[in-house]
């Protein structure tokens, strides 16, 4: 019986021990953080990697999971292809998003729309991990053990309807984004894990042509 | 003219009563009945179907998520790839009800046709007393008809009862779905065409649970 005693209070030490692992704490020099994310995005000048997307939909208890690979190079050329279940490729290069749906391919000039343009900073930026500048969103950044967690909160309303908090997860040791979080509602969200990411790596140009 | 005039008339009149929807090689059965059950209404809890719109020149895509649930009730999602909820729809009682739409979905033309379009793939009409149903001459496809005030059905299957097209007309509206794919009785591919719109919505499978 004291043995069993014993091994419950061991479990409950490491259960306890692993949630101080992941609990996050509040962190007083925003400014410091980002200086030192900017400095790191600074010296990215080409990510290639491959992602994870989860939907969950909390309330219907289920998940929808895509997964492709992304290539990004200075300053402003993206091309984010979903390869399973599905394939769906957007490129943006020279001012332009092309998107190729099956055998479809649609090009819209980033500038003609303001909406458009907005899509391109927020994608561009959650890449880069550069979205802290953004004066679009209240920012508020804690940490733990291995994770900076930079939560961020539209100002616009328009864009809370749509996008209620975004939560970017950075590798403390190396600074790089290891995850986004779209929280749309407190049922549903999509979380974005980045695996197999390699930097400063040469891009073929033609990685960024969609034909 | 005064010629004419009745003649366009009776013309028109032939167009709301049929719909411009032929019959011929379809002959009345007396004592068959129909067996029908809608496209998307069970065999799954969850359906995920790849999404194309084409509104005129205009082309949108994304994913259509359909759950099942034990009361006979569905959750119909229709989200971007990234995984944004666009539009978030319950179906229950014969009815839909909004959960949540983004704003640029947000208008009525838009609601009410997907909603009238999907209603076609997880429901029958209310009410399918006034029905006629009719064999094809090569006996291989049924035709089942049936009269809901205004609106006319045309549900067009196999003798295992798989679905192959479906035409509904109220006036001049003119809906049509296709579906030339099934395996183990679930659409594998579904193609909507509105006829006086130029509006064409396909599904394409890619999970199901």
């Amino acid at each position: 019986m004291r043995q069993f005693l014993i091994l419950i209070l061991f479990m409950l030490s490491l259960s306890s021990f692993s949630q101080d692992k992941a609990k996050f704490y509040p962190i007083n020099n925003l400014k410091e953080l980002e200086q030192d994310l900017n400095a790191n995005s600074a010296k990215t000048n080409t990510i290639s990697s491959d992602f994870i997307q989860i939907k969950h939909l909390e309330y219907l208890e289920d998940t929808i999971i895509t997964k492709g690979k992304f290539w990004f190079k200075k300053e402003n050329k993206l091309r984010w292809e979903y390869t399973s279940p599905f394939k769906y490729i957007i490129v943006i290069n020279n001012g332009k998003f092309v998107i190729k749906d099956k055998d479809k391919i649609s090009e819209y000039d980033i500038n003609s729309n303001k909406a458009f343009q907005e899509i391109n900073d927020l994608i561009i930026s959650s890449v880069r991990g550069t979205l802290l500048e953004e004066d679009k969103f209240n920012v508020t950044a804690l940490k733990n053990a291995s994770t900076y967690l930079v939560k961020l909160t539209p100002k616009d309303e328009k864009m809370k309807e749509i996008l209620n908090k975004i939560e970017l997860y950075f590798d403390i040791a190396s600074l790089d984004i290891v995850k986004v979080k779209m929280i749309e509602n407190k049922d549903d969200f999509t979380i974005i894990s980045f695996i197999n990411r390699k930097l400063n790596e040469e891009i073929p140009a033609n990685i960024f042509i969609v034909d | 003219m005064k010629k004419f005039l009745p003649i366009f008339l009776l013309s028109i009149s032939f167009l709301f009563l049929n719909g411009c929807v032929s019959i011929k090689n379809f002959e009345k059965e007396k004592n068959l009945s129909s067996g029908l059950s809608a496209v998307l209404d069970d065999g799954y809890k969850t359906a995920l179907y790849r999404t194309t719109i084409d509104i005129g020149s205009k082309h949108f895509s994304g994913l259509f998520y359909f759950k099942t649930f034990s009361d006979t009730s569905y959750r119909i999602i229709f989200m971007s790839e990234f995984g944004l909820s666009m539009l978030d729809m319950e179906y229950k009682n014969n009815a839909f009800k909004t959960v949540s739409c983004q704003e640029f979905m947000d208008k009525k033309v838009i609601i009410n046709t997907l909603q009238n379009d999907l209603k076609l793939l997880i429901d029958l009409p209310k009410d399918t007393s006034k029905k006629q149903t009719y064999k094809s001459t090569n006996s291989k496809t049924t035709l089942t008809k049936i009269k809901n005030r205004s609106k006319r059905y045309y549900y067009y299957y196999t003798q295992n009862g798989e679905i192959l097209k479906i035409i509904q007309t109220k006036c001049l509206k003119h809906v049509e779905i296709l579906i030339p794919e099934y395996k183990n009785n679930i659409p594998q591919k579904i193609e909507i065409y509105h006829k006086r719109i130029k509006l064409s919505i396909k599904l394409r499978l890619i999970k199901l649970k």
